[in-house]
């Protein structure tokens, strides 16, 4: 049995190729998480919680830092990344989403689109959808649960999502 | 000389390369491209059939884009976008008569109903370039 619970980002030997990426991307490690207080209080809890893994909470860690790799590789997209002209994407929107991924409780699939925005997806096995469409200025929210599609805007807030990402997952249990 | 009608028909089939960009707009676990393969601030560069075969059709994506560079082409019925509703324009380039642009309506270039999006990134089907 693997203990992670007291793995700190910077005396990891899982990720150093991440910290390497980091540094070389100029992505700041805080807006990883790595050194934050989120960071140290979520091994806390890891720690405090038990000394074996949670599979639940093993599979979004490594989410997460697939999460981050995936990240990290869009912002070292050049121009025409797509071969339809796309641009590349601002490291200010970047390290945002990474903040952003830092501090969800449940990690989504990524994806870059055409028009500067970077896309997180939630989707279950009834087709239900979740979709966060995060610009530099704001987040643009899509939710289709069985017959009803909602859309609306929120700004770049981790809190809120989560409290979007729960109520979608509770629906799920609930029905 | 090949002569194009401007107008598009519903029968048509509009095609999308999808490239190995890392990462690109691929789910693999869904085995199908995400919606954000048709997020373009400019409208959905697409390719119209033109009474091509597939075959002729992914041969020319392959010379654009090279082979190795292309991870898939989705296609999606002209008939559908026109249900959605979405507006359907022909527009060609000098290298590309067959070039067109989905939009999301006479007054919008991009397509910002995310359901419309969905709707099409769900009912497009996928042709996986062998390697």
């Amino acid at each position: 049995m693997i203990n992670i619970a007291h793995v700190t980002a910077n005396e990891s030997k899982y990720f150093p190729r991440l910290q390497n990426e980091s540094s070389r991307t100029k992505i700041a490690p805080r807006a990883i998480g790595y050194g934050s207080m989120n960071y140290h209080l979520h091994n806390e809890a890891m720690s405090s919680v038990s000394s074996a893994i949670n599979p639940f909470f093993l599979k979004e860690e490594i989410q997460k830092h697939k999460n981050i790799k995936k990240l990290i590789d869009i912002s070292n997209f050049g121009k025409n990344w797509n071969g339809y002209g796309a641009q590349p994407f601002t490291q200010s929107l970047i390290n945002s989403v990474l903040n952003l991924i830092g501090n969800l409780d449940r990690q989504p699939k990524i994806f870059p689109t055409g028009r500067k925005s970077i896309q997180l997806e939630y989707e279950l096995t009834n087709d239900d959808y979740l979709e966060f469409e995060i610009f530099e200025d704001r987040i643009e929210v899509y939710k289709e649960v069985g017959e009803n599609e909602k859309e609306f805007e929120i700004s770049h807030n981790a809190k809120i999502m989560n409290r979007i990402i729960h109520d979608f997952y509770e629906y799920k249990y609930k029905s | 000389m090949i002569f194009m009608n401007t107008n598009i028909s519903p029968e048509e089939k509009l095609y999308r390369a999808l490239l190995f960009s890392n990462p690109n707009a691929w789910d693999d676990e869904k085995g199908r491209p995400s919606s954000a393969l048709f997020k373009d601030s400019k409208g959905v560069s697409v390719d119209r059939d033109g009474k091509r075969s597939e075959y002729d059709i992914v041969n020319s994506f392959s010379e654009r884009f090279s082979p190795k560079n292309l991870k898939a082409i989705v296609f999606i019925g002209a008939d559908f976008c026109y249900e959605l509703p979405l507006k359907l324009i022909y527009r060609p380039e000098p290298n590309n008569i067959y070039h067109a642009e989905i939009h999301d309506s006479d007054e919008k270039v991009q397509i910002t109903s995310k359901g419309k999006l969905r709707k099409l990134a769900k009912n497009c089907v996928v042709i996986e370039i062998d390697k």
